[in-house]
């Protein structure tokens, strides 16, 4: 078996050379060709994945101009990054695992920040339970068919949004972004295992706290 | 109940709940708990599909491309670039070229040493202090070995004040030493010894005289006399007082001797 000297001993034609030598049409390619300055291959990555990118986020942060924010610093570091991308995964697992880790941060930011409530507080004491929350969910469905609709997924959100993140981020990239457990071990850099079972607590969690609507 | 665990597990673990393998299915039809948990699971995500995709908005791009070039303008951040060792060398050089900077700028900015005070060998009961006028004469014959004038700090150093000669200033002359420490008096040795010099010159002492080193005294203005050693071959040594001079003024210098209480009277110390 004599080994290629050219691409072209393959017999391919033109457009299938091409493609072989530069995918551009691949996620790939298109960072390839952004790291040699193709601003326009860099925009054909944030076409593809701003609304994803900027769903999930917001999924996890519940707070829209928050997950914009953050998609954008996202892109920001894979443009600042590219020099460094290495081909290894697929580059949606590299841009999720950024925008996770992104999210979590900050989050675990506004978790050191946040206020809490001096009714809350001696609730906590006097019952033993969990603190109450600033804006605690109202689990009775409202009469009217659209404002229940909307009232349900706004406690659906809600309730994604107080899961913790350990649990938040695998549900999120499962039953909302539909990833296959593979990549989302590959994002969050876990086994297959763990993402699993975190997945399972995860619905479990939901379960009861979305009680009223299921 | 290993049967339960694998169908609980395929339940979750399933792209859609209803996508069960026909084992799952028809565990779930003699197992009620199975089957709660399906409806459970089915329930819920048909709520979490209910949630709208958000978008980014149609600005995205615009602001995006703001950020990049925005962070491009602005200067690097801090790096590791800082703890590189050639980062560490300059900076080590720069702060050795200020420390040396600031030293020498706090020099250039003190006054000329020139110690407190003068203090007068003369004594008030020596010998030495009652013939304040030295003869060239007497110089002469002794044999002038070395003429050393002495003010508050070099006279700490000399071998005249830490050596048994020392022993003969009395008591009464190191309350007057105390006594004046504060006051500078020291007018240059040459120019104030320079007729006591020219008449040893005169008397054939050249040789001796040559091996003389100058001994540079700061000139500050003071009332306070100066006093020179001479000391001869033998060992002997003379003390000579030479008052300040200052041209014209002795009114004033006596105004200011007044200022600064000392026991030396007229006769004493004036050459």
């Amino acid at each position: 078996m004599s080994a290629l000297s050219s691409i072209e001993e393959l017999g391919l034609p033109a457009a299938a050379r091409s493609a072989v030598v530069v995918d551009v049409s691949s996620d790939h390619g298109l960072l390839e060709a952004a790291r040699t300055g193709d601003e326009a291959a860099f925009a054909e990555l944030v076409r593809r994945y701003r609304n994803q990118i900027t769903n999930y986020v917001y999924r996890m942060t519940n707070d829209y101009d928050l997950a914009v924010d953050l998609a954008q610093e996202t892109f920001l570091r894979v443009y600042r990054a590219a020099d460094r991308y290495q081909t290894s995964y697929a580059f949606s697992t590299y841009i999720y695992r950024i925008a996770t880790n992104l999210a979590i941060s900050e989050l675990r930011r506004r978790k050191r920040r946040r206020l809490v409530s001096l009714t809350g507080f001696f609730q906590e004491r006097e019952h033993g339970g969990e603190p109450a929350e600033l804006d605690p969910a109202d689990v009775r469905p409202l009469q009217d068919v659209s404002l229940v609709a909307d009232e349900r997924r706004a406690a659906v959100a809600r309730a994604i949004a107080t899961l913790p993140d350990k649990y938040r981020a695998p549900l999120v990239l499962r039953d909302i972004e539909e990833r296959s457990y593979d990549e989302i071990a590959g994002i969050l850099e876990l086994s297959e295992g763990t993402v699993k079972s975190r997945i399972s607590r995860a619905r479990a969690f939901l379960r009861d706290k979305l009680q009223g609507y299921l | 109940m290993s049967s339960c665990q694998q169908c609980q597990t395929e339940i979750e673990t399933a792209a859609r709940p209803d996508a069960l393998t026909a084992r799952a299915t028809e565990h779930l039809s003699a197992c009620a708990a199975c089957r709660t948990l399906q409806t459970e699971r089915r329930r819920l995500r048909q709520l979490i599909g209910e949630l709208e995709p958000v978008g980014a908005p149609p600005d995205f791009d615009m602001r995006l491309r703001a950020r990049i070039a925005a962070q491009e303008r602005a200067p690097a951040p801090f790096s590791l670039w800082l703890f590189t060792p050639r980062a560490v060398g300059l900076a080590a050089a720069a702060s050795l070229v200020l420390v040396l900077g600031v030293t020498l700028g706090w020099r250039a900015r003190q006054p000329a040493s020139t110690g407190n005070a003068a203090p007068s060998l003369a004594q008030v009961n020596s010998p030495v202090a009652q013939r304040p006028q030295v003869e060239p004469t007497q110089i002469s014959r002794a044999g002038v070995s070395s003429a050393v004038a002495e003010n508050s700090s070099a006279g700490d150093a000399l071998p005249f004040r830490s050596g048994k000669r020392a022993a003969s200033v009395g008591r009464h002359e190191s309350a007057r030493l105390n006594a004046r420490r504060s006051v500078r008096s020291l007018p240059d040795v040459q120019d104030a010894g320079l007729a006591g010099v020219s008449a040893i010159t005169a008397h054939g002492v050249e040789d001796q005289m040559a091996s003389l080193s100058p001994i540079a005294v700061p000139v500050p203005a003071s009332a306070q006399p100066l006093k020179v050693l001479l000391r001869d071959t033998q060992g002997a040594a003379r003390v000579v007082s030479i008052e300040p001079v200052s041209f014209g003024s002795r009114d004033l210098l006596g105004a200011r001797a007044q200022t600064t209480p000392s026991k030396a009277t007229n006769e004493q110390g004036v050459w």
